[in-house]
């Protein structure tokens, strides 16, 4: 065969793709997610729209459900809220002083990503009840954390902390030392260079990690549950109640109650989405 | 001597970047209020629990605390664990590997709408993670009659906690690698091909080395949480001491029934975990921080 | 507003950034500082803005010591190498950022700030972009934005810190020809750091060229370009021929030459002869010169790239017309002889070779040289 009738083949069969293995890795990726996530959550749908409107209706009006709802995402706002003011001093004070200690506490920072939330539970709880390390501080002055809505709150602000400050951290690290000059150039007095110059240009990915501590928080379960209490009408979380009703073979409830919180966490995952379009689209590096 | 129009050699190597003259840096009492804020906020909340553990845990003495692991529901519950992350990591770790190639190395439309997908169970409440899973193989579920029929049991056995596990350490290894192979771009890759080698020879000598500190940093936090997942499991465990109990759902027995040394010992041995993987994390943003650079957003 | 500048000094760490500048600015000049990466120009620069804490040394806009006078204070037109533009503000909030920010008492009402911002973009030609974010603005807009929001606070004085460095050449070219037409219109002492002696040298009234931490030399283009004072503003400002002689009895003398070719009050000793390419004739064999071989020679267009091969081994770069006035077409493999006839004579050790940059640009050759005779007044070296 001449070299001439090899290469019109090999042309003839050029793969449209230089690099090999989209079809494999993207087939099997799509069927991995399908079988794993996609299938199983529709499953949610399909049972919930099964109980139809009214269904979910009378599900999410009792008095128990819409309490328990309102206290996961009240709470859940709550503790992002303290997150994005404290955690945002933490990102401002790691990514612009010097400190002693500043690397081990920057490790610490990740802790809620990697312990276990059932361990930041009990730990938490060990150290808020009345005869705790906090707990005992705390309770000559008439404040009350362990079993009730503060504790709640101490323990999603605990597990949302890393979500704002990993945000935050490498955009305030990228803000321009020449972008604070030129603010203080033109007169800006330093308050002014942080509130109209820095605050602004992080403020994307504030809203973005307090969106992201925000949703990890309403569905918390792990560590809320040691600490909360759990007294109905008054501490008892939404996660909570799902695995109550299913306890109770109440698997409409259950539904219904997920249902509620997927929609809600899928719509602050698209809120997400469009926020960070939109940063990019006004910060915009294009 | 060269000349670059980009740099201005004067201030760049003999300023250390923290350096800050006081044009725009803040007044001293401000800068130290700022960093006493942070390091009260991170002790109080991050330091404290973590240093509960290892106290409550050894508050009856050294011998109380191995005593705890004697029982052989803890055993069990150890052994469980192991299994699960055993099996769910490498899966997620071969899903990672696919699902970031497919997305960095290829155009294709719907890219983004895949990424959001992987994303996902991030937004799931654990508690829901396992509620799925009731709701397909339970006893009610669609998928259930049929597995009972076969004799396999999912729901309240060993398979269901894999699957939850699975489910909720799903995105970990893609969303380090995705960003990170986003980077690095395809330019390696087509000159190993152009030079003959093979796809999987490529995979292996040229695309692997170029990750394999944002692939190690992504499996040790999939791992992680796998063996810390509480809620997902929980739901889909049944609670049967000494079967289907996980290390978390172990804890919350012993907690609940007041055995607060055997409780916390388990404890400490996650919260062990836990700072192993941070450590080895932070060890790995110190020497290789520019890899991993890209990879910082979880 | 003039500014003036007494021994001023600036440390980083162990590293000697400033050493000792001395500098007076008239009112409404039009000064580049210029000199190779590291030499310092740019530190002067922001610490004549404040930017700069310095170790030792005043600064004075007119009579008002500004030394102490904070950034803010200071009142200065700063425009940064990479423009410094907020990205989260409009084109219209940025130019009107400094007059915002100012206390309640002294900020102009809101009719007056947008009457102001309108004007600053009619002036930089950007009217009509007032509500684009900088993203959207191409280079050369963004430079003009960023030029029209530190004209916004009437500054004591405008600093722009390379301000054509981050633009492509075509554009570079326009802004230039605008910004000193800008400068005639508005007629603020304007002070541009650049490293390209091109730059400087078209657009400057008068060009401080430094190194390694201090002033070479001040003088306008002519001064610096013709008679340079020290080796490194000979070698920065093109590329000169470096050619080893010696003085003896008042007369120079080139290595390897055993007629001077010129006359000189110096003192006898070793010297360095500089003499840029277009410096150079060929002359006859019994007028004191250089015996050389042509190795290459390169034509473009009207004039001749040749490189020579003198006695002793080195490569010597000569420009000539081309054909010259007798018509004489040269080749390669030619024997010429040749001799500088603008040159300048620096003592040997004053001029260590590698405190020189690379030249940046090789196009500032001088017009075919005007006078056939050596000007004595120029052989002036630094001892």
């Amino acid at each position: 065969m001449s070299t001439a009738t090899v290469a019109i083949n090999a042309a003839a069969r050029a793969p449209k793709r230089a690099i090999p293995g989209f079809g494999t890795t993207l087939g099997f990726s799509i069927f991995y997610l399908s079988l794993i996530v996609l299938i199983p959550l529709a499953g949610v749908f399909f049972r919930a729209s099964g109980l139809g409107l009214d269904g979910l209706w009378h599900v999410l009006s009792s008095p128990r459900v819409l309490h328990a709802l309102s206290l996961s995402f009240v709470a859940a706002f709550i503790a992002a809220a303290i997150n994005a003011v404290f955690g945002g001093i933490v990102a401002w004070v790691f990514v612009r002083y010097e400190f002693p200690g500043k690397r081990l506490l920057d490790a610490v920072i990740d802790l809620p990503f990697a312990l276990p939330t059932a361990v930041a539970g009990i730990a938490l709880t060990a150290l808020y009840s009345p005869n705790g390390w906090i707990g005992e501080l705390l309770t000559p002055l008439g404040i009350k954390v362990a079993y009730t809505r503060l504790g709640i709150v101490v323990a999603l602000t605990f597990i949302g902390l890393p979500f704002i400050v990993r945000t935050v951290e490498p955009v305030l690290r990228e803000v321009e030392k020449d972008l604070e000059e030129a603010a203080a150039t033109l007169g800006a007095a330093r308050w002014h260079t942080v509130s109209r110059v820095i605050l602004p240009a992080v403020m994307p990915a504030l809203v973005t990690g307090f969106a992201l501590a925000f949703a990890r928080g309403v569905g918390e379960y792990g560590s809320v549950i040691f600490i909360a209490g759990n007294f109905p009408n008054l501490t008892e979380i939404a996660p909570l109640l799902i695995t109550i009703k299913l306890d109770e073979f109440d698997y409409q409830g259950a539904t219904a109650i997920a249902a509620a919180m997927l929609m809600i966490s899928f719509g602050l995952l698209l809120v997400i989405n469009l926020l960070q379009a939109w940063a990019r689209k006004r910060g915009g590096t294009q | 001597m060269t000349l670059s129009h980009s740099q201005s050699a004067q201030t760049l190597p003999f300023e250390p970047l923290m350096q800050r003259n006081a044009a725009i840096t803040e007044a001293r009492w401000v800068r130290a209020t700022l960093t006493a804020i942070a390091i009260l906020f991170l002790a109080g909340f991050l330091l404290l629990p973590l240093l509960s553990v290892f106290v409550t845990a050894l508050s009856k003495g050294i011998g109380a605390y191995f005593a705890s692991f004697g029982s052989a529901e803890t055993q069990a519950a150890i052994k469980l664990t192991l299994l699960a992350a055993g099996i769910a990591v490498p899966a997620n770790l071969v899903f990672g590997l696919s699902a970031a190639w497919a997305i960095t190395k290829f155009e294709f439309r719907g890219k983004q709408f895949l990424m959001t997908l992987i994303d996902l169970p991030f937004s799931v409440s654990p508690v829901v993670a396992g509620l799925i899973y009731i709701l397909v193989f339970g006893a009610q579920g669609w998928a259930g009659p049929w597995f009972s029929a076969h004799d396999i049991k999912v729901v309240f056995a060993v398979p269901g906690i894999v699957l939850a596990t699975i489910f909720v350490t799903f995105p970990f290894i893609a969303r380090e690698l995705i960003p990170l192979m986003q980077e690095l771009g395809t330019d390696d890759e087509q000159a190993a091909l152009s030079l003959g080698a093979s796809g999987w020879q490529t995979f292996w000598h040229v695309t692997l080395p170029n990750i394999k500190w944002g692939l190690l940093y992504g499996v040790l936090l999939c791992n992680a949480r796998a063996m810390g997942e509480f809620g997902a499991v929980s739901v889909v465990s049944g609670h049967i001491r000494g079967l289907t109990n996980t290390m978390p759902l172990h804890i919350e027995i012993l907690y609940n029934d007041y055995q607060f040394v055997p409780a916390f010992a388990v404890a400490s041995l996650l919260a062990l975990l836990a700072l192993i993987t941070l450590a080895a994390k932070s060890l790995l943003e110190w020497r290789f921080a520019d890899q991993l650079a890209a990879t910082r957003r979880h | 507003m003039n500014i003036t500048i007494r021994d001023v000094h600036k440390h980083y760490g162990s590293f000697h950034a400033l050493r000792g500048i001395d500098l007076d600015i008239a009112s409404g000049e039009l000064l580049a500082l210029l000199g190779p990466s590291g030499s310092g120009k740019t530190t002067l620069l922001r610490a004549i803005a404040g930017l700069e804490p310095l170790a030792q040394g005043r600064i004075l806009f007119g009579e008002t010591d500004a030394t102490a006078l904070s950034v803010q204070q200071r009142k200065v037109g700063f425009v940064f190498q990479q423009y410094a533009l907020f990205k989260h503000m409009t084109v219209a909030d940025n130019i009107a950022f400094g007059l915002n920010v100012r206390p309640r008492k002294l900020r102009p009402n809101n009719a007056a700030i947008k009457q102001r911002v309108d004007e600053l973009l009619d002036l930089v030609q950007l009217s009509g972009l007032d509500q684009r974010y900088p993203a959207q603005l191409s280079g050369g807009q963004k430079q003009r934005v960023a030029l029209a929001r530190a004209l916004a606070i009437e500054p004591r004085v405008l600093l722009l810190d390379e301000p054509f460095g981050a633009l492509d050449a075509k554009v570079r070219k326009d802004l230039r020809r605008w910004l000193r037409k800008l400068h005639r219109e508005t007629g603020y002492t304007t002070i541009f750091v650049t490293h390209d002696q091109e730059e400087a040298l078209e657009l400057a009234d008068r060009v401080v060229v430094m190194n390694r931490g201090q002033i070479e030399q001040v003088g306008t283009t002519d001064e610096v370009y013709d008679f340079p004072k020290t080796p490194f503003v000979f070698d920065f400002l093109g590329t000169p021929n470096i050619l080893p002689g010696s003085i003896r009895d008042g007369g120079i003398y080139l290595e390897g030459g055993s007629q001077a070719i010129d006359r000189s009050e110096r003192p006898d000793g070793l010297v360095h002869l500089y003499a840029r390419p277009g410096d150079f004739r060929v002359v006859e064999a019994d007028v004191p010169g250089l015996d050389a071989q042509v190795v290459e020679l390169q034509r473009t267009g009207q004039r001749v790239r040749m490189s020579l091969r003198i006695a002793g081994g080195e490569l010597l770069e000569i420009e000539l017309p081309h054909p010259d006035s007798d018509n004489k077409r040269w080749t390669a493999a030619d024997s010429i002889r040749v001799r500088p006839i603008n040159f300048s004579v620096f003592a040997r050790s004053a001029a260590p070779r590698d405190a020189g940059p690379e030249p940046l640009a090789d196009e500032n050759i001088p017009g075919s040289g005007t006078s056939h005779t050596v000007a004595e007044h120029r052989v002036r070296g630094r001892n």
